[in-house]
């Protein structure tokens, strides 16, 4: 724990950057401008039902924080985990430590998981503050817990992406998000079930203020699963282990070197 | 004297290149040089003793440890100092102390007292407290050393820790090397191509090249001529003193303008050496028994590859 403790505080440095912390700022704002400019540019005349305006909001508030904000933020800071190591040539120092890959890929993981989250949570009270809809705690803490997993299996998925193609790791990990976390993840079949986005989403319904008639029409039936929170979580929990151990035995495997290309 | 390292048969092939070819080598305790072009496999060996790759081939033990089955163990009792600049951003030099010696399991204000002592054995001063990319090449090169053996490894592998250094860091960083070797019992293995340093601080030698082990053995041994002989520093007639060597049956080659080379045991030469000078003039301003450079073992040991290859 020593060594983790030493990993997350070494990465929560370096990370503390201008840069960075713009980012974490953007991806805050990010839900909460949309949903100032939704309020403002949204058509008041038109009125629908409360339930309706609910499922809407709650699909919005889903889409934006534990979809674009979570996902976008542990990218810039997970996926480029093992590169950034090799990149500034401290693999072989970090590596050569007692179960150095270990700590160093699971100290970043938390750094990832709390860099994502603190992002989430802030564009979470705002976003949902100013939403205008009542159970506004029932959504913000649905929000919450749904950025918290979606922080935890993103960061996980994208580690082993990032330790199996460290050269490009965030295009790649766009590529599979795209790929198989939207495409695959909607598709109504059973390779669904093998994305976090499934998982994600039947939470989704289970926690959030959503209107019961919707979750009638066919094309929920398939995008969705009829089980309990706790299988979600189970397998979400289940996911994100087995992605962070194989992107551990991945980089203990792969034959990385610190020298530049060319030295033998 | 049991073996430190002892590999045989070990081959490492990157795809089709393979660049260890049936390395069999032996390193005993105390300071050993490992020399080579560049090309010749020395990052590869260090890599394959640190377990950062998997050998193809062959078998080795490191202190003991199976080299295959045992990286974990093996890098538990090893400090590495790279080539390559690598230190971390936004760190200052005793932060960066400080997280190497937590991941070799010291506890934080253990690992914080640890640092402070260590880079004072590294002659860092308060520059320890400076982030490390405002440090020069000296001090990043200190910093490097002392992440090497924050955890007090039994074996050393230090690789170019002299390259950069002015004359005085440089001496410096060697006496730094021979303390941790005769004082602290260490074991280093210095990989370099600043010849005149192994010379100095070195115990044995190993030259690859060619990806396999051309030379093995202790620089005494090594530079050790095959005939004995002595080289001679004068001041006089050079030529003149070394017509008087011949007519004594002395035979002798020109080193320099000032020095010769006699060939013969020196008690035989005793006599002969100072007769010659006194009969020629000259005065003799050194004696000393003939060696082999290390320069001329080098090439010599690269030139036989090279002649192979071609």
């Amino acid at each position: 724990m020593n060594a983790l403790r030493a990993v997350f505080i070494y990465e929560w440095k370096r990370s503390l950057t201008l840069g960075r912390m713009g980012l974490w700022l953007a991806m805050a704002a990010f839900p909460v401008m949309i949903t100032i400019l939704i309020r403002t540019l949204g058509d008041s005349e038109n009125q629908i039902d409360i339930a309706t305006q609910k499922s809407t909001w709650s699909m919005t508030l889903y889409a934006l924080i534990p979809g674009v904000c979570v996902a976008l933020s542990v990218l810039l800071t997970a996926a480029p985990a093992v590169a950034s190591e090799l990149e500034q040539r401290s693999w072989a120092y970090l590596a050569t430590r007692p179960n150095g890959i270990f700590w160093l890929l699971l100290g970043k993981f938390l750094v990832s998981v709390t860099w994502g989250t603190t992002a989430a949570w802030l564009g979470t009270a705002f976003s949902v503050a100013l939403c205008g809809m009542d159970e506004q705690l029932r959504m913000l803490l649905s929000l919450s817990a749904l950025s918290l997993l979606s922080a935890i299996a993103y960061s996980a998925l994208y580690m082993l992406v990032g330790a199996i193609f460290p050269k490009r790791a965030m295009v790649f990990c766009m590529m599979y998000t795209v790929i198989v976390e939207l495409v695959f993840g909607s598709i109504p079949a059973v390779i669904n079930r093998m994305t976090v986005q499934f998982r994600l989403r039947t939470l989704f319904v289970n926690w959030m203020p959503f209107d019961e008639r919707m979750k009638d029409e066919s094309v929920f039936q398939y995008v969705m699963i009829d089980g309990s929170s706790f299988m979600q979580c189970f397998w979400l929990i289940t996911l994100s282990i087995l992605f962070l151990v194989a992107a551990i035995v991945v980089a203990h495997r792969k034959e990385f070197t610190s020298a530049t290309e060319g030295d033998i | 004297m049991t073996a430190l390292i002892e590999l045989k048969n070990v081959t490492k092939d990157y795809g089709r290149f393979r660049a260890l070819s049936n390395v069999d080598l032996t390193i005993r305790p105390g300071i050993t040089g490992l020399l080579g072009p560049n090309g010749a496999g020395k990052s590869t060996l260090i890599k394959v003793l640190l377990g950062l790759v998997r050998i193809s081939a062959g078998e080795g033990h490191v202190l003991g440890f199976p080299i295959r089955t045992s990286a974990d163990q093996i890098r538990t009792h090893i400090g590495y100092m790279p080539e390559d600049d690598c230190y971390v951003h936004g760190l200052s030099g005793i932060e960066s102390m400080q997280v190497v010696a937590q991941l070799s399991r010291f506890p934080g204000t253990e690992a914080l007292r640890r640092g402070h002592e260590i880079l004072d054995f590294c002659g860092m001063g308060q520059e320890r407290y400076r982030p490390v990319e405002t440090y020069s090449t000296g001090m990043r090169q200190k910093l490097r050393f002392a992440m090497a053996i924050v955890h007090d490894p039994k074996l050393l592998i230090l690789d170019e820790p002299t390259s950069g250094l002015d004359p005085e860091e440089r001496e410096a960083m060697l006496n730094r090397i021979r303390i941790l070797a005769r004082q602290f019992g260490k074991s280093v293995i210095l990989c370099t191509h600043i010849l005149p340093d192994v010379q100095v601080v070195c115990d044995n030698v190993v030259i690859l090249a060619g990806g396999s082990v051309r030379v093995s053995d202790t620089l005494d041994e090594l530079c050790r001529m095959p005939n004995p002989s002595m080289t001679v520093t004068l001041s006089g007639n050079r030529d003149a003193y070394r017509d008087r060597l011949t007519a004594k049956g002395v035979q002798s080659e020109v080193m320099s303008l000032r020095q010769l080379r006699v060939f013969g045991e020196v008690a035989v030469l005793n006599e002969p050496l100072w007769s010659a000078a006194t009969e020629s003039g000259c005065i003799v301003r050194g004696l000393s028994p003939s060696k082999n450079s290390l320069e001329q073992i080098f090439l010599s040991a690269v030139r036989e590859v090279t002649h192979a290859n071609s």
